[in-house]
């Protein structure tokens, strides 16, 4: 009967078994199965185990794989529109990371992305969200940079829509997967990186390469990772065990995100103690370039493909209706922090 | 038939497969087809064509189709002749000075080239005219010409470590700098080896008659500068620029290839037909290496995605064997195959299904891997498949088959001591890239 | 030669000849290989500038060259085969034995290689799929066309090396 059929998937992640980035579908595994009493049994498996990281999509949608664990950004090639989802860029237009994802859930986010995968690009899957990250640090540099202009000439490893945003701010930009940022740089192939996280930086040893820790930046302010099902599979589920997917991902998505904060702090922590590093503060003139950057991207990009227009738009829309109430509702961050605990500076920041 | 056994059913039959003749690679295509069609349906489709992309997108195996382009090329600039033709002059009076010469020769181009064809090729069609006009025995010469040439593919730089850097999940460049001493070391024991042979045996290797060596120390040395100096140009693009970080493996290849372009340039040894020689080489030779590669990916995955990797893996460790005679017999399987196969096919298809034991047992990965280079050296001096001998027999053809093969083993020992060395003391691998990355 | 009937001959000769030439013209791919890759060195360290777009040119060459250069490797017999006892026998045994290798072993093969090598060309093609690796997003449907090319290409010399072979197993020598 549909209540003690076992159904057993074999998901494959983008992200290499020793990145922290790889906790996360661990847990959602743990959970699923925790969940559904065992009736949903997986086999999870790390970046190219069956398909090479950036084919799991595909994989996902011929059934190669049941489902699959990873960030958009991986699949940028795909269209445009697709980097608005796992690596918004801007601000977005001043939302934080709750409001992202209220945009995601509530305000219609979701729909649009499983629209673009299903209608626009003819993938046979469905996708979820699996996290809410943290703002993404600048990334890691030879030595301080001072102004944008210093991007000019820096060959630099990014990924999503960030990969055009440096490239629109003169770096020279190449996208590689978790796995081979520290061997390039290692061998000098690139000067520079940026990955996602201080945690997710220093498990793929970042930190050993490079000194200089810049943050922060807007050039993905949040993002998400995500669970891609193939849609056989889907359908195969009664609405029971549908019920227990949607439910895992929402609490994955929330438990992954707080776990992820205090682990960035003990992570930062110990790479300023430990390992050397410095953290160098980007400078607000650096930032606001980076925006004006971002909006002269994305208006092209409207204009290319009246999608990724779409999509803005939306956020936009959303945008409009979170940030003014948040800047009048929400207590003024920087007054509060500064009471408490102002000159504290356990990370020994230096501007450049 | 649980599919962890299905895919032994499918191991042993591409072992049938494999003997049977036909290329290696439309076998592995066809098996999986069948294997995984069973295993998991038509899945296996569509799996085959994201495996394929994997291998098409792997930019660090553009590497291959340069390496050897350069190889080609180098072998026509004639530095080689250069260089072997100074040893001869500048060591005529020593005992054994061919055999030096040949050794000499072919460790300094070794860390200039990347395969080994055209070194066994250029050597041997030098030195053996030499070898036999002096009266030399001809095993020892064969031995010397064989191993010597084949030290290309183990000195880096080297397409088979750069094959083997993705396969084992090892940075190219690392396994670059692990497998320098370990190249040398052989080249020491070779010498060594030739050196006490020619000293207890005089007529091993007699010294060069004094009207056949030149006199002039100014002259011997002009010509050695010649031919060492153009050589260092090529060993700083194709090694030296790797190893100090200044190019990736790829871009190290692109600029050795377009720097034996300008010395053939530069020697007037560039003609047309030279370069669409070397080109419609490179070409058959990168094809059959990654097609063959491109073939056995698919083959991998699907035997993984049958489970029986994560089986054999979990057997062997079960042996309760000592983690390293569980290695040991690795070792011993891989030098077995090397005997009937050759490198690509045990790279290609065996080396990913022991791989899971070693990281199972935590050993350095880069050891391991430095490890499998050595004993796949001596897969090309083991016979019926020794690529070296065919090489050999085809400039020397006044040598019997028997006699070269028979000059092969004695330098088979003095790898397999060499491996033994690696084995006991793992440093000899890992200490130069532990000073060099670090 | 003589034995064979006119028509099978002319099959041989022309796709020999298309074999022949589809690797005169891929080999040369090699050339903007080596360009596209010093050029990127000399521009990070002379000019200070990397390109954009050395990394996707680099992979796209290299996966082209190896993959449409399998037909003409097949023509030279230059694909790695385990020949220990295969050199052994008549030309008679070798040839049955290659024939029917051909017959079950490639031709299936193959067949299901072009036609799901086409199946996700076919999807490339109608996303008009660019680039995952670089901002500079070049398409990558040309790129993926390259695997059911290699098929058919293989697929076309595989018919020569099989009547080839039917001729050694019939008359106990090779063409
Ligand atoms: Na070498
Ligand atoms: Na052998």
């Amino acid at each position: 009967s549909a209540q003690t059929k076992v159904y057993t998937w074999k998901i494959q992640s983008a992200f290499a078994a020793g990145a922290y980035e790889y906790v996360n579908p661990k847990d959602l595994v743990a959970r699923l199965e925790e969940m559904s009493g065992g009736r949903i049994k997986v086999e999870i498996l790390p970046a190219g185990a069956i398909v090479p990281a950036f084919e799991v999509l595909d994989a996902v949608h011929k059934g190669v794989i049941d489902a699959g664990h990873g960030w958009s950004g991986f699949w940028g090639g795909k269209h445009p529109a697709v980097a608005l989802f796992g690596s918004p860029g801007g601000g977005p237009f001043g939302m934080g990371s709750e409001d992202y994802m209220s945009w995601l859930y509530i305000g219609g986010g979701l729909d649009l992305y499983n629209e673009l995968l299903q209608k626009e690009l003819k993938y046979d899957v469905l996708a979820f969200p699996t996290s809410i990250d943290p703002p993404e640090p600048l990334g890691w540099f030879k030595k301080p940079v001072k102004s944008t202009a210093e991007f000019r000439g820096i060959k630099f490893r990014t990924a999503g829509m960030a990969a055009e945003l440096f490239k629109e701010m003169g770096m020279s930009v190449v996208i590689l997967p978790s796995g081979e940022i520290v061997p390039a740089l290692e061998r000098g192939v690139i000067d520079g990186a940026e990955f996602h996280s201080p945690s997710a930086d220093m498990s793929i040893g970042l930190h050993t390469v490079r000194k200089f820790f810049h943050m922060p930046s807007v050039h993905q302010p949040t993002g998400n990772m995500e669970l891609i099902i193939n849609r056989k599979k889907w359908d195969e589920l009664p609405s029971d065990l549908k019920a227990i997917v949607r439910a895992a991902c929402i609490a994955e998505t929330l438990y992954f995100s707080l776990k992820h904060l205090d682990q960035n702090v003990k992570d930062l922590d110990a790479m300023v103690t430990k390992h050397g590093v410095n953290v160098v503060e980007t400078p607000k003139e650096m930032i606001m370039e980076m925006l004006k950057a971002w909006d002269r991207l994305a208006e092209r990009k409207s204009k290319e493909s009246p999608f990724f227009g779409k999509v803005l738009a939306s956020q936009k829309v959303w945008a409009g209706r979170m940030v003014p109430y948040r800047l009048v509702a929400h207590p003024p961050y920087d007054t509060i922090a500064d009471y408490y605990w102002k000159g504290v500076n356990p990370y020994k920041v230096v501007k450049p | 038939m649980s599919p962890e056994y299905l895919g032994l059913i499918f191991l042993a039959a591409l072992l049938i497969g494999i003997f049977a003749g036909f290329p290696i690679a439309f076998t592995l295509i066809i098996l999986s087809i069948i294997f995984g069609y069973i295993g998991f349906g038509d899945r296996v489709f569509h799996l085959m064509v994201y495996q394929t992309l994997g291998v098409m997108k792997e930019e660090t195996l553009a590497a291959v189709p340069l390496f050897i382009f350069m190889g080609h090329l180098l072998e026509k600039a004639g530095l080689m002749e250069r260089l072997f033709a100074s040893f001869q002059h500048m060591l005529g009076g020593v005992r054994g000075s061919l055999y030096l010469g040949v050794l000499l020769t072919a460790t300094i181009f070794a860390t200039a080239t990347g395969i080994i064809g055209a070194s066994v090729t250029v050597i041997g069609i030098m030195a053996a005219p030499a070898m036999m006009k002096s009266k030399y025995d001809v095993r020892l010469s064969a031995g010397a010409i064989t191993a010597g040439g084949t030290l290309g593919i183990l000195i880096p730089p080297s397409v088979m470590l750069v094959v083997m850097g993705p396969v084992a999940g090892v940075s190219v460049v690392k396994l670059f700098g692990a497998a320098i001493l370990p190249g040398l070391l052989l080249s020491g024991l070779y010498i060594g080896y030739v050196m006490i042979r020619c000293y207890l045996r005089p007529e091993l290797g007699p010294p060069l008659p004094p009207e056949e060596r030149l006199t002039s120390t100014r002259k011997i040395f002009t010509e050695f500068l010649s031919g060492i100096l153009p050589m260092g140009f090529i060993i700083f693009a194709a090694l030296g620029s790797i190893i100090m970080g200044l190019a990736t493996p790829t871009e190290a290849a692109a600029m050795a290839s377009t720097g034996s372009i300008l010395l053939t340039l530069f020697y007037r040894r560039f003609t047309w037909p030279i370069l669409k020689e070397a080109v419609y080489k490179t070409l058959q030779t990168s094809s059959m290496i990654l097609f063959l590669g491109m073939a056995s990916n698919i083959y991998g995955a699907v035997f993984t995605r049958l489970g029986t990797s994560a089986m054999i893996a979990e057997s062997l460790l079960n042996l309760q064997i000592h983690p390293m005679g569980l290695i040991a017999l690795v070792m011993l399987i891989i030098f077995l195959l090397g005997w009937p196969l050759e490198w690509p096919a045990i790279v290609f298809i065996f080396l990913p299904v022991f791989l899971p034991v070693v990281q199972e047992l935590k050993m350095d990965l880069l050891w391991f891997t430095t490890l499998v280079a050595v004993n796949l050296q001596t897969a090309f001096l083991s016979p019926p498949v020794a690529m070296a001998a065919y090489y050999l027999k085809a400039v020397a053809p006044g040598w019997e088959l028997r006699d070269i093969y028979r000059g092969m083993m004695d330098f088979m020992i003095l790898q397999m001591i060499g491996l033994g060395l690696v084995f006991f003391f793992p440093k000899i691998a890992t200490w130069l890239p532990g000073l060099l990355f670090s | 030669m003589d034995h064979l009937p006119k028509g099978i001959q002319t099959v041989i000769k022309v796709i020999d000849a298309v074999g022949e030439w589809s690797g005169r013209i891929v080999g040369w791919l090699i050339i903007p290989l080596i360009f596209a890759l010093t050029y990127e060195v000399i521009a990070r360290y002379g000019f200070n500038s990397p390109t954009v777009w050395a990394y996707d040119t680099a992979y796209m060459l290299y996966g082209s060259l190896f993959m449409l250069g399998a037909a003409y490797t097949l023509k030279k017999n230059g694909h790695i085969r385990t020949d220990i006892f295969y050199d052994r026998w008549s030309p008679r045994r070798q040839g049955w034995v290659n024939a029917i290798s051909y017959l079950f072993l490639f031709f299936p093969g193959m067949l299901f290689f072009l036609i799901s090598g086409l199946d996700a060309t076919i999807h490339s093609w109608t996303i008009l799929e660019k680039s995952d690796f670089s901002p500079w997003r070049p398409p990558i449907y040309p790129f993926k066309t390259v695997i059911p090319l290699t098929a058919f290409l293989l697929m076309v010399q595989g018919f020569s090396e099989f009547l080839k072979s039917l001729y050694a197993a019939l008359k106990g020598e090779w063409l």
